[in-house]
């Protein structure tokens, strides 16, 4: 019993440590991550690392995604190809956050700074909207807003959709 | 043969299969634990889609956790505290095989991230895994023979 009582006690010294270590770690590693994220999918996209500045540019809506189509935002699908050439939210131009190196010249040829964007992916999950703004805000962008429900919502809601698999 | 030469081959093989063990199971979790510390914010997003804790549990574990498994491993396989050590590990095998149950039963099967974002979904073969590695760490925990090739002589 008392050999036991020892493991016992070296168990929670082993688990203390590792909090310790872990902690100092995070604070110091450039992987660390806030110790609390974003996880309420009513707030918003959820992310371990929430941060004030993107926060403002998010579309909370279909609808305010929706009133900024008709108002002839363009929009970014920023998933792979082959999911856009499935289908995509109608008139949005495929930017695939995957080939961002090969595409952007040929991008900011076509776009000015300040031309009105709406960047989706595939949900509160997925997070090529957000990589997509951030790479987009770097290279000079200033009017970028990210639809955080991104495509499934879209169609949920029975708005114009293009692809290989129909309207 | 005698019986006591049986016994003392017995031994042998007994404190073999117990270090065999020891490196087995804390070199898996070393590994395990080593890639996620790489991508916390890869491992908070594999915690928070079981589904299981709170929002405001999801990112400390994701920092802690990694570091238990790989003190924990570590400490295994240099035979430091061994009895401790695997009775750590086989804590953290049974809360992720519950988990992991758990989210069979309600029909999910999101990427297990039991070795950081692998993108390999759970299901029964993770759980069997589990099982497999738990049987080892509950016997190193309970193991009271001679053990080899330990920093740390006292056994627990």
């Amino acid at each position: 019993m008392k050999y036991m009582g020892r493991v016992v006690i070296r168990m929670a010294l082993l688990v203390v440590g590792a909090v310790g270590v872990a902690l100092i770690w995070n604070a110091f590693s450039p992987w660390g991550i806030p110790l609390k994220g974003q996880w309420d999918e009513r707030v918003g996209v959820v992310t371990p690392t929430p941060s004030d500045e993107s926060a403002g540019r998010i579309l909370q809506t279909v609808e305010a995604a929706h009133l900024l189509w008709e108002e002839g935002a363009v929009f970014l699908d920023a998933r792979y190809p082959s999911s856009y050439a499935q289908s995509h939210i109608k008139g949005a131009v495929s930017f695939s956050v995957y080939d961002f190196d090969t595409l952007f010249f040929d991008f900011m040829d076509r776009y000015p700074p300040e031309t009105p964007f709406v960047i989706y992916c595939s949900g509160r999950l997925c997070d090529e909207s957000h990589r997509l703004a951030e790479m987009l805000t770097q290279e000079g962008y200033t009017s970028l807003r990210v639809f955080a429900d991104g495509i499934p919502a879209w169609v949920a809601m029975g708005l114009p959709v293009e692809g290989e698999e129909g309207e | 043969m005698s019986s006591d030469a049986t016994k003392a081959i017995w031994t042998r093989v007994f404190s073999l299969v117990e270090m065999l063990s020891r490196w087995i199971v804390g070199g898996v979790f070393l590994y395990a634990g080593g890639q996620k510390i790489l991508d916390p914010d890869g491992f908070a997003k594999i915690i928070y889609g079981y589904g299981i804790l709170p929002g405001g549990w999801v990112n400390i574990t994701a920092i802690v956790l990694p570091w238990v498994e790989c003190i924990a491993g570590g400490a295994l396989v240099i035979g430091v505290w061994p009895a401790s050590s695997s009775g750590v590990i086989s804590g953290l095998l049974s809360f992720f095989m519950v988990a992991i149950i758990y989210n069979i039963m309600r029909g999910y099967t999101f990427d297990c991230g039991c070795f950081g974002g692998s993108g390999e979904p759970s299901g029964w073969g993770t759980v069997v895994r589990d099982i497999a590695l738990f049987i080892p760490g509950a016997m190193i925990l309970l193991f009271r023979g001679k053990r080899y090739l330990c920093v740390y002589t006292g056994g627990e």
